[in-house]
């Protein structure tokens, strides 16, 4: 396959929707996260990241690349405060996450945090519904946002307000296992999109997912992120994702910051170091 | 390319080692061992076999008297209740002793071991002298029943429950704690909807177990049609025992083939 075939257009905007999920917003140009001389390593295991600072303005689409293993998963986890960092810090929003951080503590940093997965992680004999309200179980007092059937009826309605986002609500009462790829990952920006998070991450969220699949998911995303006003930052191993869709590029190698400069500056020749 | 030993085949039989031999060796013995001590003797088959021909003859045909068959019809409901209160109540609380039980979920960490070895002890205890101990201290009668077929239940379900919950897809639970959920709204957000179809077959099969259980919970005053059996042979009333045999196989067919429905309609 060549380069030429590789391109796909951006899609146009979904402009069908109305009913937009508003989030909270700062003023333009502030931090959103901030890493300061984060390192992390597994049990035992080799360093994943070394040494990395780097910051996101809020408001800004940053495509984090890099070959397997070059710690980009780990680098979002630690940002999100999934996994502690071993050394360094992290702000979220001007809250810091230290290793020493309290689960309580870390509970009311990721409310500004919407994830998600690349495997997307809905459950699957639940439906379309209940996952999305389950975005909502991290808050504090919404136990009832285990299930639809017993959530309260805004939470059920903010849920159709994220579907309607996605693109999705005719698939409202569908069971999760019945979804194609496409959906499954609509469904999951959906379950992000209902925490109103000020950041939205996404771990490669279009690797599941076939070509044009993946570049609608993606047009979705971004423009969702875009009118919402929330910061995105994904990671993909697709360079035309990275340099259509962000308007910053990080590039990892070896759990390291080798590149990091706006997409418009950039061509493939670019990344030219980065995978070998 | 390969070299030419790499391409020597297998041999057809791995051949156990000193220590695995000896314990074959050692098992065989034991089986060997077991036949004699308590396998039944020729002699002994050929004076058994006649007075069971004999018996079965007594016991036919089996007593249909109206009276009778409406005191047994009273005793089997009992007996059906016994079962379903009993499954209703195990499964219950199942639930949460499976929760503390289960490796990576439990919200007690460090006492999974400690709630496996609780229920391991419920199973391992057979029933009936679940049901002497309920009769001796709760007294005779359809509660002793029950209790035990509660307690059957627990030992059985919870450590099924455990499993299905330990075995339950990780994406979702990665997803909801990444969110920021509690450890119970994962178990109620991703891991029972996952587990359930585990966890209905289980309790359908502690349903059929505790209805064959709860048969013969009688024998040692628990209630139940059991009760009745057990007094129709101490009065060597064998064609009444005909009866409530009869009507405690079909009970138990008619539970198996609702079971099974229900489990394939699940599934």
């Amino acid at each position: 396959m060549n380069e030429k075939s590789l391109t796909l257009a951006r899609p146009p905007r979904l402009d069908s929707i109305e009913n937009g999920l508003p989030s909270a917003t700062s003023p333009a140009g502030a931090i959103a996260v901030e890493a300061r001389n984060i390192s992390k390593s597994y049990a035992r295991g080799p360093m994943i990241l070394s040494g990395i600072s780097m910051d996101i303005k809020e408001g800004e689409t940053v495509a984090l690349i890099g070959a397997n293993g070059s710690g980009k998963s780990t680098l979002l986890k630690c940002l999100a405060g999934v996994h502690p960092v071993d050394s360094g810090e992290v702000d979220v929003f001007g809250a810091t996450i230290t290793a020493k951080a309290k689960q309580a503590e870390l509970s009311r940093i990721r409310r500004n945090i919407g994830f998600v997965f690349q495997n997307h992680g809905l459950v699957r004999r639940l439906s379309v519904l209940s996952n999305v309200i389950h975005g909502k179980l991290g808050d504090g007092g919404s136990w009832r946002a285990f299930h639809q059937a017993v959530a309260p009826r805004e939470m059920r309605e903010e849920a159709l307000a994220a579907l309607e986002m996605v693109g999705l609500a005719d698939k409202i009462g569908a069971q999760a296992e019945a979804l194609s790829g496409g959906q499954s990952q609509r469904v999951a920006i959906a379950r992000a999109l209902i925490r109103k998070p000020r950041l939205l991450i996404a771990d490669e969220p279009a690797a599941s997912l076939d070509p044009v699949a993946g570049n609608d998911v993606m047009t979705a995303f971004v423009d969702i992120a875009a009118r919402a006003r929330t910061t995105l930052l994904f990671t993909t191993h697709d360079l035309e994702h990275a340099l259509n869709f962000a308007s910053r590029i990080i590039a990892l190698k070896s759990g390291a910051v080798v590149l990091d400069a706006p997409s418009a500056s950039l061509s493939r020749a670019s990344f030219s170091g980065i995978y070998g | 390319m390969n070299s030419p030993n790499s391409r020597a085949l297998p041999p057809r039989i791995a051949w156990p080692g000193a220590i695995r031999f000896s314990l074959f060796v050692a098992l065989a013995a034991l089986v060997i061992a077991s036949f004699a001590s308590v396998a039944p003797s020729p002699e002994r088959l050929a004076t058994g076999l006649p007075r069971m021909v004999n018996l079965l003859g007594r016991m036919l045909p089996p007593d249909l008297d109206p009276g009778f068959l409406s005191r047994i019809s009273i005793r089997i409901i009992e007996t059906l209740a016994i079962a379903l209160a009993g499954t209703v109540v195990g499964v219950l609380l199942s639930l949460p002793i499976a929760w503390v039980a289960a490796r990576g979920l439990s919200p007690l960490r460090g006492l999974e071991f400690v709630a496996k070895g609780v229920v391991s002890f419920l199973r391992t205890v057979p029933d009936l002298v679940w049901a002497l101990i309920f009769v001796v201290s709760i007294g005779l009668g359809p509660v002793a029943g029950t209790m035990t077929i509660m307690i059957d239940t627990i030992g059985f379900c919870a450590r099924f429950f455990a499993e299905a919950m330990e075995d339950a897809e990780k994406a979702p639970q990665e997803a909801l704690r990444t969110m920021g959920a509690s450890r119970f709204a994962i178990l109620v957000g991703a891991v029972i909807p996952d587990a359930m179809p585990s966890m209905i077959n289980t309790g359908l099969f502690a349903l059929e177990k505790a209805v064959r259980s709860s048969v013969v919970l009688g024998l040692v005053g628990a209630g139940g049609i059991g009760q009745e059996l057990e007094v129709a042979f101490s009065l060597f009333q064998y064609k009444r025992a005909a009866t409530i045999i009869l009507a405690i196989f079909v009970v138990v067919v008619v539970m198996e083939f609702i079971t099974d429905r229900l489990r394939s309609r699940l599934s």
